[in-house]
């Protein structure tokens, strides 16, 4: 490798490091404590660096990205060095947790929110936080959960609509962390 | 409720100093990452004090053979049932039966100020919500046009219209608010068309203030009047154009003319207006609903024929209705469609009413912009005659139904109900209506923003039109129509 290439490559690397560094930080923090973020980011980045020659053109380099941010966080998880999970950490560790921006004073129902988003599956869960927290479309979050804009809008909703029913039921601190909702398939029984 | 407003609140911020690039600890990470030596190969082995835990070291690219046969056997299997449910329309299994819906019932909303009276039975009335608060009607005027900001409990007419310039007795056609602040209304003149088609008439100020221009009359089409209309953003609108041709000249035959027909588009906010220059003429002059989106794609839905032959299609623009192509036709022996809604560019809802034979109705749905049809028989139990129908994009739609009997002394139409699908018309669960005495007889109008949190509808009790023979008819209706809605933006208190 030439030290030319060799400083291209660096280059071009730093560019995408300060264009979604933010980004992939913001991302990795709303999910796992505090402490956790530096090493989860540095891991994707590092990831980034090492595979720098299938990361794809832009606008899909971000994306990219997000996948390798989500595959890490998966491993995160899944490491017993650390037991700290998405709804651990949004229900009961505030202290490792990054500020919320809201007031249950002011508004109630966000703490009911916050549980029903926690008994939702993680995939589920993570439909609705890459849309409505990631501010991603439909196809692009489909493009980072690998899978089909239809698959990943009937996802979305189930969760929206499990979300927003459990909030209207005024389900909070009972919530199952685990069990996500089954729609109901109940016959009407409406006579002509 | 808007739910998703909810969860945007609840979404953690994240300190300034984790995040910003230029930080100590940012530059520290960047620094270790680029002093990383990188193998020599790519695909070599993953640097495991970086990754000690990955299961999977390889991360993209590959896939293991166990899931690869996996993924087989699903695509082969979505393949089969998919080709199954599109093959024959008519083979289509019908919809799940109902169930509980999780969705907010229907409310009664303010009739203080509600634009919406003086409705026959069966009525059809525009009505549209651009989000869960903000709806624009004409109510049953021809000439005004009514906005509610709080989801239907107050209704404020807006500034008046200008009027059409030069002809007498113009009235509205149709509308299409793109955004809470801008709408569109089309005018048509009530006479012979003169100098020009139709009258454009925008705000973009939520009805504060009007701006008309004219829509020029097509060439090509003889006898040509406006039909359809909707606006895809603040300034692309597209309306279609019908023609009426003379019975053609020599066949002595009794069936109707070929219809012809085009589509007209602005760019500009209605200042100028382009006519297609690629169009498939009859059913261009048979459209039955149309819906654009901001990417300049555009489907037209049309129907064609008469009984027994009648048949839908589904005509496609990518280029905000400049030129189009039209998809196979599916054809329905026994029905003419009567209620249609397209939630987006691809998904569209039919309900055709059949003459009376076999099944009273039929539910038709697309999800490929008419390529090609699902039919299936509603759900046992629903009443035997829609009154509306409303998709507020590709999976949410409502239908409106009633019992229709012009015998029964409990009015022409009563026992109204409404069906709600969340997922393109497979599943359907009814949404509670409001208790009235007498109860709600038909829904006539259904409008229901892109958010699928709801709808807003417009509901006649029962005693509204008595059987016209029957002993106790009045000569007036009892009462007047009811604003309905199931918007979590509009008053729950109800």
């Amino acid at each position: 490798m030439s030290s030319r290439y060799r400083g291209q490559r660096e280059e071009s690397f730093e560019r995408l490091f300060e264009a979604f560094y933010r980004d992939i930080t913001a991302y990795v923090a709303r999910r796992i404590a505090t402490k956790d973020v530096d090493d989860v980011v540095a891991k994707v980045f590092a990831v980034a660096w090492r595979r720098f020659e299938r990361i794809p053109e832009p606008p899909d380099d971000r994306l990219w990205l997000f996948g390798v941010a989500r595959r890490c966080l998966s491993d995160h998880r899944r490491s017993g060095k650390r037991q700290l999970r998405l709804q651990t950490r949004l229900t009961n560790e505030p202290d490792a947790a990054p500020s919320p921006r809201y007031s249950t004073d002011v508004d109630p129902r966000l703490e009911l929110v916050l549980s029903a988003m926690a008994a939702l599956a993680p995939a589920d869960r993570e439909a609705l936080q890459l849309v409505l927290w990631e501010e991603m479309t439909h196809a692009q979050a489909a493009t980072i959960l690998n899978c089909t804009t239809n698959a990943f809008e009937i996802r979305y909703r189930r969760a929206r609509n499990t979300v927003k029913d459990l909030v209207e039921k005024g389900i909070s601190a009972s919530l199952e962390p685990t069990a996500p909702k089954e729609e109901s398939t109940t016959t009407k029984q409406v006579p002509l | 409720m808007n739910i998703e407003t909810l969860i945007r609140e609840v979404k953690p911020v994240v300190p300034s100093e984790v995040s910003t690039v230029h930080s100590e600890r940012a530059r520290q990470i960047l620094g270790e990452i680029m002093a990383t030596p990188r193998p020599s190969t790519l695909g070599g082995a993953l640097n495991t004090t970086l990754f000690p835990r990955t299961r999977y070291p390889r991360m993209y690219g590959r896939i293991r053979p166990s899931f690869a046969f996996t993924a087989l056997a699903v695509v082969v299997v979505v393949v089969l049932v998919t080709g199954f449910l599109t093959m024959g329309s008519r083979d289509a299994p019908a919809p799940k039966a109902a169930t509980e819906s999780g969705a907010l019932s229907f409310r009664l909303m303010d009739l203080n100020s509600s634009p919406f009276r003086s409705l026959s039975p069966g009525a059809t009335i525009n009505l549209q919500c651009v989000t869960d608060v903000v709806c624009y009607s004409p109510g049953t005027s021809q000439n005004d046009f009514y906005r509610t900001t709080d989801g239907g409990m107050n209704w404020v007419q807006t500034a008046s219209l200008p009027p059409a310039t030069g002809e007498p007795g113009w009235s509205m056609l149709s509308f299409s608010c793109p955004s809470v602040e801008t709408c569109a209304i089309v005018d048509v003149p009530g006479g012979a068309i003169g100098a020009v088609l139709a009258q454009f008439i925008l705000t973009t100020d939520g009805g504060a203030n009007w701006t008309t221009s004219a829509i020029p009359v097509p060439t090509g089409v003889p006898n040509p009047s406006a039909s359809r209309f909707v606006c895809g953003d603040a300034t692309h609108c597209l309306l279609s154009v019908t023609g009426s041709p003379t019975a053609a000249s020599g066949t002595g035959s009794s069936s109707p003319p070929q219809r012809v027909g085009t589509f007209l588009s602005t760019a500009d906010a209605g200042l100028t207006w382009t006519q297609a220059t690629s169009v498939p003429s009859a059913p261009a002059g048979a459209v039955w609903t149309m819906n654009c989106s901001t990417d300049g794609s555009c489907l037209a839905i049309s129907a064609l024929g008469s009984y027994p032959k009648s048949y839908v299609v589904g005509l496609r623009s990518e280029d905000w209705g400049l030129t189009w192509l039209a998809g196979a036709p599916a054809v329905y022996n026994d029905a003419a469609v009567m209620y249609a809604s397209c939630g987006d560019t691809t998904h569209c809802m039919l309900v055709p009413v059949a003459f009376p034979s076999k099944v009273p109705y039929e539910i038709a749905t697309t999800s490929n912009a008419g390529v090609s049809w699902q039919v299936s028989s509603p759900p046992a139990g629903w009443q035997n005659m829609p009154t509306a129908v409303s998709c507020a994009n590709a999976n949410d739609c409502w239908i409106a139904m009633s019992t229709y009997d012009n015998h029964s002394p409990n009015g022409v139409y009563s026992q109204a109900a409404i069906e709600a699908t969340n997922d393109g018309g497979t599943t359907w669960s009814s949404v509670a209506l409001p208790t009235t005495t007498p109860p709600i007889g038909d829904v006539v109008a259904l409008g229901c923003p892109q958010s699928g949190d709801g709808c807003m509808g417009i509901g006649n009790l029962e005693d509204h039109f008595l059987p016209p023979s029957g002993p106790t008819s009045p000569t007036v209706p009892l009462s007047v129509p009811q604003v309905i809605s199931n918007l979590p933006g509009a008053d729950q208190s109800r």
